[in-house]
């Protein structure tokens, strides 16, 4: 059999596999194992199948993983969400639909400390949908920018699925990191730029808030600075280049596990639990990190990525055009699978494609996170909407659904933005390679 | 009557075995818990030393490198049985009954197939570095402490596969039964109560 026969049924496998409910990285390690056997013979199959596990993980790049979902554990415990909530409450709240901007505001913030978009949802549905309720707002409204709030983490340093797409593609973590900085801080603008349009149309969607004093908001500022600490260390340590993306994250995590122990609210059992958390969470992306790094020794065998790299170049559309299907695709898929599971599957064949088109590998990195998390607020299965509807059982997740549309619409328009000018992403990252 | 004591029997010998053997995995997974806090503060140690004395703690990476093979493969097991591994379970959750346990079934046959492989190629790629004597490049750490943790690690994830395939088997001939030794499956409810324990 020609090896790219080989490798579009180890494709069609690992579909049908991973439809049939076999969890990613069995699905992933098995066609790679039997397709490397297939193709090079037993004693290659088995040596590379040995080899990986351990060489994908035992990585100091990689330990920056761990080191980025501790901190979001522990920023719970540090009342980091809280503060932020009432400091952007103060701050923004005169806006039309303040309160919904300060949402925003303040979920950026959180996500300057956290790297789970579901966590940031179902933590913001419980401090900001009251507030907003008390306010007057419309319930679709607020259900879905806390909804949408909650996928600025993926972008906002420090993100996991940033680190791990720059694993598999082997770009670096620390650029990466830094690219997602701008287009996470206009995400967020555009964010707050949907109640501010919706409410200055219609003020019967939710109230401003009035009479809040400049000593009150800079009085605010005091539940804040530790989420302004985490950004200088984790941010400044990795532009100047002074320190490891590992070591800012090992900073980060300390700082906020010592504002939790100021607070007096963090017991060993919270600790524990945190710990335990991210330990789950780190052999969940460590298994399919190694998983899917032998399925894609195999493709490399079948020589797929390049036959579907050279087939996409030889279209006769414009790399923007292809760019854009390329997006679509990922529109529709996403609708139906998990954000990680999505990309590692994806980026073997599609990420050489997309590099053979001539596009930047970081720039392309932010644009995939920002569909992924897209996908995080799209019917039928966007995550974000069930956390919401989980918390808040009296928005019927119809309503939430609803709610998200305007943001999802602003979202297409940041992705234009980006495409439009990749600056936006490139710019920092670039400038930090000058350094 | 005595089909039906042979029948408690099994299932309290399956749950037994469970409870034992998640006793297991959950320390296990909690020492790699503890590595990740090692990680964090042997971080902040190099930067204190690197930053205050100008002087980067020797073996420093190489032992970061070891710690996170600790980190990333003692939970395994523990990871399979809470229903943490990623998948799309949209299909399965549509079935019911019999047809759910038996793609259940399948699809952990197919788990315990490719882990089956990857123990041995592991166990292969462990020897060699105990026969070569393969260390990290700074310190010079021997490397097969932290290969051998993969072999061993898999061979218990294996053995909770085992487990869960005896569960959705006792399942596909008893549906209604309760079950017992298979994956906890996440619900929104269950993060949402977890959210609120964190908090």
């Amino acid at each position: 059999m020609e090896p790219l026969t080989v490798g579009i049924l180890g494709m069609v496998g690992i579909i049908v596999m991973v439809l049939l409910g076999v969890r990613v990285f069995f699905a992933a390690a098995l066609v790679g194992v039997i397709g490397l056997i297939t193709l090079k013979g037993l004693g290659v199959g088995v040596g590379i199948s040995g080899f990986i596990p351990h060489a994908e993980t035992a990585h100091y790049g990689l330990s920056v993983v761990p080191m980025f979902i501790l901190i979001g554990h522990l920023a719970f415990h540090a009342g980091l969400t809280q503060g932020a909530f009432q400091a952007a409450r103060n701050w923004f709240g005169w806006l039309p639909g303040g309160v919904a901007v300060s949402t925003v505001f303040s979920a950026a913030g959180f996500a300057a400390v956290s790297g789970a978009s579901t966590a940031t949802a179902a933590v913001f549905s419980r401090i900001a949908i009251p507030e907003m309720l008390r306010s007057g707002y419309d319930r679709k409204l607020a259900a879905g920018v806390v909804a949408a709030g909650g996928t600025l983490a993926a972008l906002i340093p420090p993100s996991a699925i940033l680190v791990i797409y720059a694993i598999i593609v082997e770009e670096s973590v620390g650029q990466l990191l830094v690219a997602g900085f701008l287009p996470g801080i206009l995400t967020a603008i555009a964010y707050a730029a949907v109640p501010v349009i919706l409410v200055s149309l219609n003020p019967s969607l939710g109230r401003s808030i009035t009479g809040v004093t400049w000593g009150e908001r800079f009085k605010s500022l005091k539940g804040v600075w530790g989420i302004f600490v985490v950004i200088a260390v984790i941010l400044g340590g990795i532009y100047t280049g002074w320190m490891t993306p590992t070591e800012s994250g090992a900073m980060g995590a300390f700082i906020v596990l010592l504002m939790a122990l100021a607070k007096r609210e963090l017991s060993w059992a919270n600790l524990k639990e945190a710990l335990i958390e991210t330990s789950r969470l780190t052999v969940m992306i460590f298994s399919i990190i190694w998983g899917v790094m032998i399925f894609v020794r195999f493709l490399a065998f079948a020589g797929l990525p390049d036959a579907f790299a050279s087939w996409v170049v030889s279209l006769s559309y414009s790399p923007t055009m292809i760019l854009i299907m390329i997006l679509l695709a990922y529109v529709i898929l996403g609708m139906f699978m998990d954000a990680i599971g999505m990309m590692l599957l994806t980026l073997p064949v599609v990420y050489p494609a997309v590099i053979a088109l001539g596009f930047d590998p970081i720039w392309f990195g932010i644009i995939l996170v920002k569909m992924v998390e897209m996908c995080l607020i799209t019917p039928p299965i966007g995550l974000n909407c069930y956390v919401v509807n989980g918390m808040r059982p009296d928005i019927p997740l119809q309503d939430i659904f609803r709610g998200i549309w305007p943001f999802f619409a602003i979202d297409i328009v940041v992705v234009g933005l980006l495409i439009a000018y990749p600056e936006i992403v490139t710019f920092l990252p670039e400038m930090m390679l000058k350094n | 009557m005595a089909k039906n004591t042979a029948k408690v029997d099994d299932t309290r010998a399956l749950s037994k075995v469970d409870r034992v053997y998640s006793k297991l995995e959950n320390a296990l997974n909690l020492i790699g818990a503890i590595f990740i806090f090692v990680i964090m503060l042997a971080g902040v140690a190099e930067i204190a030393s690197r930053g205050l004395f100008n002087f980067p703690i020797f073996g420093y990476i190489d032992t970061i490198e070891i710690a996170m093979s600790v980190t990333a493969f003692l939970g395994l097991a523990y990871c399979q049985r809470v229903g943490g591994h990623v998948r799309m379970d949209m299909f399965v959750k549509s079935l019911h009954g019999r047809p759910h346990w038996f793609v259940e079934a399948l699809a952990t046959i197919a788990a315990i197939f490719v882990v089956t492989v990857l123990v041995y190629s592991t166990f292969l790629h462990f020897l060699d570095a105990w026969e070569m004597g393969d260390s990290t490049i700074d310190a010079e750490l021997p490397l097969w402490p932290s290969k051998l943790l993969v072999p061993v690690c898999l061979t218990l994830l294996w053995l909770r596969l085992w487990l869960q395939l005896f569960g959705f088997v006792r399942l596909i001939g008893a549906p209604d039964a309760t079950p017992i030794a298979v994956p906890e499956v996440a619900t929104i409810d269950d993060f949402l109560d977890h959210t609120e324990e964190v908090k």
